[in-house]
């Protein structure tokens, strides 16, 4: 048992010895909410520190952003097409996305973003457009949407993150959905403003006299304009209706 | 004045170089539009097009595409967009637009030209063949000027295209008399658009035997129905079920044809683009638009209580029966009664579009601000036969505007800022159907009216 373990360590030691090195990360996140409404953006101000500049452009990394989505919103895969076009975002959408259906109706997905413009030691801004749904009417005032924390996800070729984290499988990029590769889920410090949205809803309590008021002025359109018709002293119409009149009893 | 004349009196190709460069400064205006502002100049219809497009050509579907939910024939039509410039689509819905212009200018001619031809009185006739040129140039510059048709085709949307479509079946029905034609074109119409079904009737009653060229004159009336009588007389009455049914009500050979016509292009179109697309299309295409149900904010009337009374559980046979017929039975009613009323005179085919678009509008479950360029493209058609002042067309333009003003306030307020503001919009949705209702009344009080006077005044 002794040698087994002893046989470890040196194994440990020897990759060690061998020079696999790990990169150190220093992350902050913050992440914030923009604008009001069912239309909003989603804004991460990722703050990088990489003492070994080198070892990070050695080990070719990749830096992407995950976000789990609950069924409250959604992000419009066909928003995310355009912006892939223009060069403006890299986003693939884990999941079935029905940008129509209200939120009980919905299911949930994940985002990944690519940060393709990721730049070591400095201040990364990404924004992402989410869209609230609506919510199933109720007592009136506001839903809630819970936010979920984005995860910081690396991948990289050459060397590993220092630290033991998280392994999460997802797509080298957008367009390559099928090469699905490895990626380490960094821990970072975090400040969130927000974690929960609200989003306006129907009030039940309306449902009667909106209703009744609805359907009576509706109809009540409807007896106007045949009035109308029928009233009207203009000789064509009565030309018109004794003509058909005539048409239909003789 | 005499400049907005003069402007007027302008020749057709100088007012379509006009339209042109204005439509031309507005797609331009779109491109730089979108590239710098978070909300897009382009219709999101347009991009939903293009995507279409893109998936044909990848030899997909375009029902790959969410909320593509049209004829595949758009997205067949928008492929340069793909291949040559996305702004392709924009150039094709202006150039159609002039097209448009033109049929109108050339329609309103030809509907007075036959106006004139039953008019009794020949010092009337002097008088409308001096308007007649200039209620045509009239009714094209209010289609080809219109800031909303305008807005529209530059945007990207395809709504000028499917009132395109109906007014070309008018145009080929009344001026060039192609029963055939007009039903190849009515049928391609309801295949693009559902909506033009409901000019069905309206069109048949036109083709009828029994339709006429009004004079307002009881004696002619009168005479005619006579004759009318004698003819019936010698025709054998058939029986079905106990009940005398007249011949009358037996389709006559243009009625037929127009049908023919009518089935043949729509059921071509549906079956060659079922046997693509399969299921999909049928549903996406037809039958979504009857089952539609859209709970997010509109202008209809119907759009609150369709959201409150969403996900409640009802006694079916009970409340949603009711709900189904207190919303659909109104509408209905009026098309209908329209159709027979107007129906026969071959003067009011136009107005009778008109007013049965009107109808279809503000009593739908869902409505949208393209929906309304189905009424801007009638409008021109009747303006001859309506007798407004410009104090009352201004105050009808005036209420349009605030009622849609006050409607668009708070749901800015919701959908942009989050405030709750349900309520409110509903109330400004049944202030916005009354004065779409109030509108109508006021066209079906002021139709045909100018005529009349012209007549008592002579």
């Amino acid at each position: 048992m002794l040698d087994i373990f002893k046989f470890l360590l040196l194994l440990i030691n020897f990759s060690f010895i061998l020079g696999e090195k790990c990169i150190n990360l220093d992350i902050n996140i913050i992440q914030n909410i923009e604008k009001q409404g069912f239309h909003r953006n989603m804004v991460w101000l990722i703050d990088s520190h990489i003492p070994d500049e080198k070892l990070w452009t050695e080990a070719s990394c990749k830096v992407a952003l995950m976000l789990d989505i609950p069924v409250e919103m959604y992000v419009d895969p066909d928003q995310m097409n355009d912006f892939h076009r223009i060069g403006k975002l890299e986003v693939f959408i884990d999941g079935k996305v029905n940008i129509e259906t209200v939120a009980h109706q919905s299911t949930t997905h994940r985002v990944f973003i690519y940060l393709n413009k990721f730049i070591l030691n400095s201040k990364h801004i990404e924004t992402l457009p989410i869209h609230l749904r609506y919510q199933k009417s109720h007592l009136g005032g506001y839903g809630k949407v819970p936010l979920s924390k984005v995860n910081f996800l690396v991948n990289c070729v050459e060397h590993k993150v220092c630290g033991n984290y998280q392994e999460i499988r997802a797509p080298k990029k957008r367009q390559d959905v099928d090469s699905v590769i490895p990626w380490q889920n960094i821990t970072y410090k975090g400040h969130f403003d927000v974690l929960e949205l609200s989003v306006p809803i129907g009030n039940l309590e309306h449902y009667p006299f909106v209703v009744i008021i609805t359907y009576l002025v509706g109809c009540a359109g409807c007896i106007y304009i045949l009035s109308i018709l029928t009233n009207t002293k203009n000789k064509i119409y009565n030309f018109s209706i004794y003509f058909s009149l005539k048409l239909i009893f003789i | 004045m005499l400049l907005l004349d003069r402007f007027i009196d302008l020749d057709v190709i100088t007012h379509f170089i006009f339209a042109s460069l204005i439509r031309a400064i507005l797609i331009v205006y779109g491109i730089w539009h979108d590239k710098y502002s978070d909300v897009p100049y382009t219709d999101i219809d347009y991009k939903v097009f293009t995507d279409a497009s893109r998936y044909i050509i990848d030899g997909k579907s375009p029902y790959d595409r969410h909320t593509f939910r049209y004829s595949p024939l758009i997205s067949f039509l928008l492929i340069p967009n793909v291949v040559i410039h996305e702004i392709f689509g924009k150039i094709f819905f202006c150039i159609f637009d002039l097209v448009v212009a033109y049929l109108i200018r050339c329609l309103v001619y030809i509907n007075i030209s036959h106006w004139l031809k039953y008019y009794s009185k020949d010092d009337v006739k002097i008088n409308l063949q001096k308007e007649q040129n200039l209620w045509a140039q009239r009714a094209m510059l209010l289609w080809l000027y219109n800031p909303m048709v305008v807005t529209i085709s530059t945007r990207g949307n395809s709504d000028s295209l499917a009132c395109g479509l109906v007014i070309l079946t008018l145009y080929v029905l009344q001026a060039k008399r192609s029963y055939f034609c007009a039903g190849l074109l009515h049928g391609l119409s309801i295949h693009f658009r559902i909506y033009p079904i409901i000019y069905t009737m309206s069109f048949l009653l036109y083709l009828s035997n029994f339709s006429y060229y009004l004079d307002c004159d009881k004696n002619v009336v009168d005479l005619t129905l006579r004759q009318k009588r004698e003819t019936r007389k010698s025709i054998q009455r058939i029986s079905f079920l106990g009940q005398k049914l007249f011949l009358y009500l037996i389709p006559n050979s243009h009625q037929i044809i127009f049908v023919l016509g009518m089935l043949m292009s729509w059921s071509v179109l549906t079956l060659t683009f079922y046997f693509f697309y399969e299921f999909r299309f049928l549903y996406e295409s037809i039958l979504y638009h009857f089952v539609r149900t859209d709970f997010k904010h509109n202008f209809s009337l119907y759009f609150y209580a369709q959201y409150l009374s969403a996900w409640m559980k009802f006694d079916i046979w009970s409340v949603v029966f009711w709900h189904a017929i207190l919303k659909n039975l109104p509408p209905l009613i009026i098309l209908l009664y329209l159709s027979v009323y107007f129906g026969l005179n071959q003067y009011t085919l136009n107005f009778t579009i008109l007013c049965q678009t009107i109808v279809f509008v503000i009593y739908n479950k869902v409505l949208t601000s393209q929906y309304f360029v189905w009424i801007m493209g009638i409008v021109p058609l009747c303006i001859w036969q309506l007798k407004f002042s410009v104090k009352s067309i201004s105050l009808l333009v005036l209420i349009w505007i605030l009622a849609q003003g006050t409607w668009l306030l708070p749901a800015y307020l919701l959908e942009f800022e989050g405030k709750n503001t349900f309520i409110y919009i509903w109330v400004q949705s049944i202030s916005l159907f009354c004065t779409h209702v109030i509108i109508l009344g006021h066209l079906l009080q002021n139709f045909i009216l100018k005529m009349q006077i012209n007549k008592k005044t002579q």
